[in-house]
């Protein structure tokens, strides 16, 4: 299955972070959009920082962007769902893993220095298939 | 609404402000290549099997044009450079420090700082260690008074480990004598 290769890859390169460390901020918002964490609904403000684990939605006629500390770009359109499953950076090396899932709705991407220090150790799943990301812009989109 | 295609899928664009084009795999499920996708504009299909095509031109395609502007903007480093021994900056370092403060007070509320010391390796690494945090700690002073909020970042002190130019030890190096400041 695809979520034992990823666990595999995952211990390949764990890194020590710390349980709960800022991954990335909110810095853009429109119309309906909530970050879910721990089954509760928070409201996300720009500067908002997000935890390994959030799930990003948007409604109908939302948006949401984000930079994360890879200096990885996220911007999610409307009536989307994507959850931030895993992310380990080390600052130092700028090795990591980031591991995003897109449940439904669209997510444009400009990786960073996770992507861009070692082969896949940044990937996107969708509910059908898996992505290796190489670099630098795509955009998925789930119906 | 994201139209023009019935299924889930992948398309890769033309790098940011005409950087190279990157790549992207469709992974297999023993973690191997189903299908690469390197070319600007090439879409992959998601799904039962992984179609690949080319989409017309290198331009973000006017579907994604409204997400694709979305995007945060680049994050933007600088770097600047100071007297031996010293958290006096050089004064060629002075445009550096006055882009780098309206660039971070242009970006507003949202923004993010990372402030980081280094220095040569004239002295000893304790020494160094101290020297580098301040320099930090000295360019974050100037943020905060000028507004950054001072909860949302933290001066980094990393001595004379990541030398910008390697040498051996005890070697007086200018370039090495920086503070790095990424603003996100």
């Amino acid at each position: 299955m695809f979520s034992r290769a990823i666990a595999a890859f995952a211990v390949a390169i764990s890194l020590s972070a710390p349980a709960i460390a800022e991954i990335g901020r909110v810095k853009r918002v429109v119309g309906e959009a909530w970050i879910e964490r721990g089954g509760r609904r928070l409201p996300p403000a720009p500067g908002f920082a997000l935890l390994e684990s959030d799930t990003l939605a948007t409604g109908r006629n939302g948006r949401i962007s984000i930079t994360f500390i890879d200096n990885t770009r996220f911007s999610a359109g409307p009536s989307s769902r994507v959850a931030l499953e895993q992310f380990r950076f080390d600052e130092t090396t700028r090795r990591g893993t980031f591991v995003t899932r897109v449940n439904r709705g669209s997510l444009a991407v400009v990786s960073g220095q996770i992507a861009h220090e070692n082969r896949d150790a940044m990937r996107v799943r969708t509910p059908t298939s898996v992505l290796g990301v190489r670099g630098t812009r795509f955009v998925v989109t789930v119906q | 609404m994201l139209g023009g295609c019935a299924t889930s899928s992948v398309t890769l664009l033309g790098g940011e402000q005409g950087a190279a084009t990157g790549a992207l795999a469709v992974l297999d499920e023993r973690g191997g290549d189903a299908a690469v996708l390197d070319q600007p504009n090439s879409r992959a299909s998601l799904g039962t099997g992984t179609h690949v095509r080319r989409l017309d031109g290198t331009d973000v395609p006017a579907e994604y044009r409204e997400i694709v502007d979305f995007l945060p903007e680049k994050p933007q480093e600088f770097t600047l450079y100071f007297y031996e021994g010293s958290t006096r900056l050089m004064p060629e370092s002075e445009p550096s420090l006055r882009a780098m403060l309206s660039e971070v007070a242009r970006r507003g509320s949202a923004v993010d700082v990372q402030v980081t010391g280094y220095t040569d390796t004239l002295d000893d690494e304790r020494t160094n260690d101290r020297l580098s945090h301040q320099r930090a700690r000295e360019i974050l002073d100037q943020l905060v008074e000028r507004g950054l909020d001072a909860r949302t970042t933290r001066p980094v002190g990393r001595g004379e480990r990541d030398l910008a130019v390697p040498t051996a030890d005890g070697v007086r190096e200018p370039r090495n004598r920086r503070v790095v400041i990424l603003v996100r």
